[in-house]
């Protein structure tokens, strides 16, 4: 990008420019406003909320870093810890390859390949409330759907929310199903700008389909892969809304992650000071995550 | 032109999006020189008629008082509710309550203490109420608020589920073994070793009538807890019988079962034979058509023991009209409206005369209950407790930790919760 060629000189701005920018300023302004009042001030409020014990009701008293110290011998936390691990490593890897494994098949002029993208797109945009709720009667142990296919199968029911150890991949099934459209889009993005010279002079020199793959497809396609798996460590390191609906955090906190365990602890327990904390180890911990992310991707993703 | 057309489209959309907020409590157009009391009150369409019945009788006795109903579906979304009209200093003047909740409202000040309006009135006495329900309703000599109604826990059971099983019927007689060995042979397996009809559950979070009945307690004085006696002998043996009954002898379904489906819509569909439900439940058990139930005492282990619930009606400390709220709640206590609120079936009346008269039915087992019947809610920071006995009970009734171990968990952070 070119600076313009109207500022080397460092006077005032002319009214014309004043005038470009005010119109600047108005357009932002709507989206800024919100963003300083529903993100920036109460981000910037809850870290102070973290360092106070406040229950709503009783005026709040000062605690410094009590709330951080406590994280730390909550046996809770590390459970959920726990579990939002076993979520991430359950839900980016399957979801990154089931996507992009979709994206190839529907890159191809396959009739009525434009529904089938609608049809994979379409729980990425319901509600995450109505979906975890059908998700829910179709994983119910006596009357619902997966158990009645199983047992077409001659497979014996299984508990599917109603054991600690079925829970989580319950969980992380529908997870995956519900937010494959958006990586699957993402894909396809990617997939179209990969000029297609480059498969021409491959299959040209004999090579096969899976070579062209691996040589070809996956490395122009690391920065969208990046992309996609970074913001799905992201987003499932917050997950909430599925297992507030599907499980309530169980079977005995089997499934509660550590969003979760904030909410619990704000608004079951009235832990405001407490589960503000909390959000902040969690934005450390993602922080950290994505810049060890950033810094790795050196090694794997190809930039032209 | 185009730039001026585009900024107007977004102020105007702006603004079409602010709008006017939604009113939830549209103010009341009323003469001059009326005063309007609110009367905050949880519950759903079918509690509504019934308050707004007990406006109009009020309001036909007191012309010049208004009543404004405040009321919100979910109790839990009730008490958020409450906690933020408090803190903004805007409480409803008359407030229903329970005593969880009650407490810590007391504690902080929210709640005027009723005891001079009542010494000062001489149509009300504390003798007019049932005096387990008013001390269950006081907090350390403060009456925060006077009965609505009552309730106790007893054995719902399915008669024909005892008959086809060749068992006698539930009596006082009963005991923990009883009740274990007819619960084995009501639990009925099919073919593919799939559960049926299981022999006895109820809400998997119910600790208290166990641990009561067998000795124990929760803390060394409920009314007035220094600390926690969960983890002594007879309370740990008694949530070990408890959680086992579906553990060890299979004829309870899990916790997590019951989160898919609710005990109280096994025992509509006839899949359980025998439950420990609340007064309350008598009101949708009512609609079952397809089999007869009855109710009975719970069984008793070492003493017996019921657990209480309750609500009642409180003044708020901030009222502006302190004694036309006296008058509401002296009202909504007495013999008039606690007919109404009793005749609808939710609770027993808490007020003495009242209890014993012919014309309200109450079946037996809910009579005899009372006399050993017992508050569990009335700790301070009950809310605080219960999220936490929600999170730990669970992990205790899927056998995930065995109960000493989580026990002594909870003790630790129970104890933290008190000493606050």
């Amino acid at each position: 990008m070119t600076t313009s060629t109207s500022i080397t000189h460092s006077r005032r701005f002319s009214p014309r420019q004043r005038r470009e920018w005010a119109w600047a300023a108005f357009f932002i302004a709507p989206s800024l406003i919100g963003f300083a009042a529903f993100v920036l001030f109460p981000v910037i409020s809850s870290l102070g909320l973290s360092t106070l014990r406040w229950n709503l009701i009783s005026p709040p008293n000062f605690v410094g870093i009590q709330n951080y110290a406590q994280i730390l011998h909550d046996p809770f936390f590390w459970r959920v810890t726990g579990n939002t691990a076993y979520y991430t490593a359950g839900t980016v890897p399957l979801g990154v390859a089931l996507s992009l494994a979709l994206a190839l098949a529907l890159k191809r002029h396959l009739p009525g390949r434009i529904f089938l993208r609608t049809a994979y797109f379409m729980p990425v945009v319901s509600s995450t409330v109505a979906v975890a709720l059908v998700w829910r009667w179709i994983y119910n142990t006596d009357f619902g759907l997966l158990n009645v296919v199983l047992h077409w199968l001659g497979i014996p029911p299984v508990g599917w929310l109603t054991t600690t150890t079925w829970a989580m991949p319950a969980v992380i099934l529908m997870s995956v199903w519900k937010n494959l459209g958006y990586s699957m889009v993402i894909f396809l993005a990617g997939l179209q700008a990969i000029p297609r010279t480059y498969y021409d002079a491959a299959s040209v020199d004999g090579a096969s389909g899976w070579q062209q793959f691996w040589r070809i497809t996956l490395p122009l396609l690391s920065p969208t892969t990046f992309f996609v798996a970074v913001m799905s460590v992201i987003s499932s390191f917050q997950v909430f809304g599925q297992i507030y609906m599907m499980t309530g955090g169980g079977p005995a906190y089997a499934t509660a992650t550590i969003v979760f365990h904030i909410y619990q602890q704000a608004f079951e327990s009235f832990r405001m000071g407490y589960a503000s904390a909390m959000a902040w180890v969690l934005f450390a911990v993602i922080f950290i995550f994505t810049l060890l992310q950033m810094r790795y991707q050196r090694k794997w993703v190809y930039y032209d | 032109m185009k730039r001026c057309l585009i900024a107007l489209l977004i102020v105007a959309g702006l603004l079409a999006a602010c709008g006017k907020p939604v009113e939830e409590t549209p103010t009341l157009e009323v003469p001059p020189g009326t005063t309007v009391l609110q009367w905050g009150v949880w519950g759903g369409a079918s509690n509504i008629p019934i308050f707004k019945q007990l406006i109009a009788m009020f309001e036909a006795q007191h012309p010049d008082v208004r009543v404004q109903l405040i009321s919100v579906a979910d109790y839990m979304n009730y008490v958020t509710k409450l906690e933020t009209l408090v803190a903004g200093g805007s409480a409803p003047d008359v407030i229903m309550i329970s005593p969880g909740v009650g407490t810590d409202f007391t504690l902080m000040g929210a709640l005027a203490d009723l005891n001079p309006y009542m010494e000062a009135d001489p149509d009300v006495s504390p003798d007019d109420f049932i005096p387990i329900v008013l001390k269950t309703l006081s907090y350390e000599g403060q009456q925060y608020a006077l009965p609505k109604d009552f309730g106790v826990d007893v054995l719902y059971y399915n008669k024909n589920a005892f008959d086809a099983a060749g068992l006698d019927h539930p009596d006082d007689t009963w005991t923990w073994d009883t009740l274990l060995s007819a619960a084995k042979t009501l639990t009925v397996r099919d073919d593919s070793g799939r559960v049926v009809q299981w022999g006895w559950t109820d809400s998997a979070l119910n600790m208290w009538p166990w641990i009561w009945q067998n000795g124990g307690t929760v803390f060394d004085d409920p009314f007035n807890p220094t600390h926690v006696t969960l983890c002594d002998p007879p309370a740990m043996e008694a949530v070990e019988f408890y959680y086992s009954l579906s553990l060890e002898h299979s004829v309870a379904p899990n916790v997590a079962e019951l989160q898919q489906t609710p005990f109280r819509e096994l025992f509509m569909a006839g899949r359980v034979a025998m439950i420990y439900d609340t007064f309350g439940s008598q009101i949708p058990f009512s609609k079952i058509t397809a089999f007869e139930w009855d109710v009975a005492p719970l069984a008793q282990g070492k003493q017996r023991a019921t657990p209480l619930a309750t609500a009642g009606y409180a003044m708020s400390t901030s009222t502006a009209h302190p004694d036309e709220a006296w008058e509401l709640i002296k009202f909504l206590s007495g013999p008039e409206a606690v007919a109404v609120v009793a005749g609808a079936g939710g609770g027993m009346p808490a007020r003495v005369d009242m209890l014993n008269a012919p014309d309200i039915l109450i079946r037996p087992a809910f009579r005899e209950s009372i006399a050993y019947a017992r508050p569990h809610m009335v700790a301070p920071h009950f809310l605080e407790m219960m999220a936490l006995y929600r999170a730990n009970l669970p992990i205790m009734a899927m056998g995930v930790k065995s109960v000493p171990d989580t026990l002594n968990e909870m003790c630790d952070q129970v104890e933290g919760i008190l000493q606050q």
